[in-house]
């Protein structure tokens, strides 16, 4: 009986999304509609006083925030431009060099900023338009840096990788170590992609070396120092044990502030623009959040995650069906919700299942960021591709960005595919921990 | 309606300005602390409940209202493309009064979660240090009323007509 109700608040919750609740509310309203159904009203009333402060009230949620102003404030001030330089002059001679430089420099970015979103926006404006200058096709160099920009929310500090830590009550660190190997198999993967593309179709990704006048690489490797330092103040702290992760992000935030005060771009209006992002990008995402916890104790309560996990345990399912499973329902969820919403409304539902199965949640973690991430550039709703779309307004239009993406979705098939037959590689690195 | 709009975009952007200055002071309190424990070895007593009772409170809270008045809540937009101008206003309507209707409820609820902490004083001991945290139980209600206000208005300017909330698009 309450595992039917369990089946209604799912559908009742999927229904108000369509109709364009937003989704922290739909989760609050089906939850509690669904425990005043099956326990009464004073224990709804009981769950819908106190969740929201218990959640918010969190040390370690503290981490999103300072995280998010870390990335705003590098990416307001433009403390990555050295990236970009230094990559092209180490890569000049390769055929497709400008592609790759581009995607080597989201995955450099990455590494300040933990949202795929202003990874994307800060590349784009600054790459697209020389890779079509450079005689690239607008279509393929626009697809190469909305990809490139889902490295934003893999390599960390990666906020979603947080709330997943959070939510799924696995180490953070460990999360952020597996996030290490996959933004990288993804950036190489990218740039497979399009050293094939300038082989097979030159007229779209030329070949010849870059020819503009470039710094010797000593020089632009210099230039990039604002990063090397957030990145060596942060994860060198992390993990020396000098602060948790939960502090780096607070510190890495400072060392954001302090490097843009250094090279002279702290502006009041850059400060301003980041904290505002900041406090915009966290209210909203904390509230889904707060939608979510209640959502998993409603579920709890109907025994549907069990009901769900003993069906598939006793489904006998192989590893390779479940996991088929998952990556397909993702990859629909991807292309009509933001990866927040869509990883909320699902964990509760997949954590028995995987505690049952004994599949890592670390391991789990990483690949469930990496399927959202595709999910940022799969139509009809890929955010990645409308932010190229806004800030390349005058080279492409929304459908070419998406065609461009094409061959780079390929890509993310293959690393995902080696990701679930081979689990070990991501977990590699936090086994050293 | 124009005069409530005008205090409205007033009232958002105050509360954005009060949770700047949180996320700065938690910025500065967590990186102090760190400095000082490494540094000195002498941590600042409590700062994890410090911060996880008053600046994160604060800051998920409080903008709450300026997020809906910017309308930057996260949806799905698998309708978008498929709704008339006219569907669009129903649809923004009944979800204007929905979110209406549910911070109104967990305005209230928490009203009173946070009257039972003003009246037991509640607070959090930490080495010795007694740190008061019911004030901040007042936050959470606070930031669902003023965004149920901020919805309701919206409602309003919906119900008004078309023209009206055109001009509400333009707000900054």
């Amino acid at each position: 009986m309450s595992v039917e109700t369990g089946f209604y608040g799912i559908a009742a919750l999927l229904l108000l999304l369509i109709l364009r609740v937003p989704v922290a509310l739909a989760m609050i309203a089906v939850s509690f509609g669904g425990i005043v159904s099956l326990l009464g009203t004073a224990p709804a009333v009981g769950i819908l006083q106190n969740t929201p402060y218990d959640f918010a009230a969190k040390w370690t949620m503290s981490a999103v925030p300072m995280f998010l102003l870390m990335g705003f404030v590098a990416y307001h001030s433009n403390l990555t431009s050295g990236l970009f330089t230094a990559a092209k002059v180490a890569l000049k001679r390769i055929p497709g060099a400008l592609a790759i430089a581009s995607v080597f420099t989201c995955s450099g970015f990455a590494a300040v900023c933990g949202s795929s979103i202003a990874t994307a926006a800060s590349m784009g404006r600054i790459a697209i338009p020389e890779m079509i200058k450079a005689g690239y096709s607008p279509s393929i160099a626009s697809g190469a840096i909305a990809a490139g920009g889902t490295i934003g929310a893999l390599i960390p500090p990666s906020i979603i990788m947080i709330i997943y830590g959070v939510f799924a009550e696995t180490s953070i660190t460990q999360v952020f170590m597996g996030g290490i190997t996959i933004g990288i198999m993804t950036a190489i993967a990218y740039a497979v992609v399009i050293l094939i593309g300038s082989w097979l179709r030159p007229d779209l990704i030329p070949r010849q070396p870059i020819e503009e006048d470039t710094p010797p690489l000593g020089e632009a490797l210099i230039a990039t120092w604002p990063v090397l330092a957030l990145i060596v103040l942060v994860f060198g702290g992390l993990f020396s044990g000098l602060f948790s992760a939960t502090e780096a992000g607070a510190v890495g935030a400072a060392g954001s502030v302090t490097c843009a005060a250094l090279v002279k771009r702290l502006s009041w209006k850059v400060l301003r623009t980041s904290l505002l992002e900041t406090l915009q990008t966290t209210a909203s995402l904390l509230i889904i959040g707060i939608g979510a916890a209640m959502f998993t104790r409603f579920l709890g309560i109907t025994g549907l995650s069990n009901f769900i996990a003993a069906q598939v345990s006793g489904a006998d399912l192989s590893y390779y069906h479940l996991m088929l499973i998952v990556v397909v329902i993702y990859f629909l969820l991807g292309m009509v919700m933001e990866p927040f919403g869509a990883m909320l409304v699902t964990l509760p539902i997949f954590i028995p299942i995987l505690n049952a199965e004994g599949i890592s949640l670390v391991w789990f973690g990483v690949l469930v960021v990496k399927l959202l991430e595709i999910g940022m550039i799969t139509p009809p709703v890929g955010l990645n591709v409308f932010v190229i779309r806004n800030v390349a307004s005058e080279h492409v239009t929304t459908m070419q960005v998406f065609k461009g993406v094409g061959p780079f979705l390929l890509s993310d098939l293959v690393v995902t595919a080696i990701v679930v037959i081979f689990p070990g590689l991501v977990l590699f690195l936090p086994s050293l921990l | 309606m124009k005069s409530l709009e005008k205090a409205a975009d007033y009232l958002s952007q105050g509360l954005a300005l009060i949770g700047s200055i949180g996320l700065l002071a938690m910025l500065a309190h967590v990186t102090l602390d760190v400095v000082l424990r490494n540094l000195a070895d002498t941590p600042i007593p409590a700062t994890n409940e410090i911060v996880s009772r008053y600046y994160m409170v604060l800051i998920v809270f409080l903008p709450l209202a300026w997020v809906e008045r910017q309308r930057t809540m996260i949806t799905v937009e698998v309708m978008e493309m498929i709704l008339t101008p006219m569907g669009r206003r129903i649809s923004d309507g009944s979800v204007a009064l929905l979110a209406t209707v549910i911070y109104g409820a967990i305005g209230w609820v928490t009203w009173s979660v946070a009257l039972k902490n003003l009246s037991i004083g509640t607070f959090v001991d930490v080495l010795g240090y007694k740190i008061a945290v019911w004030p901040s139980y007042f936050l959470p209600t606070v930031g669902f009323f003023l965004a149920a206000a901020m919805t309701a208005l919206r409602l309003a300017i919906i119900i008004a007509g078309p023209s009206a909330s055109a001009q509400e698009g333009s707000e900054t």
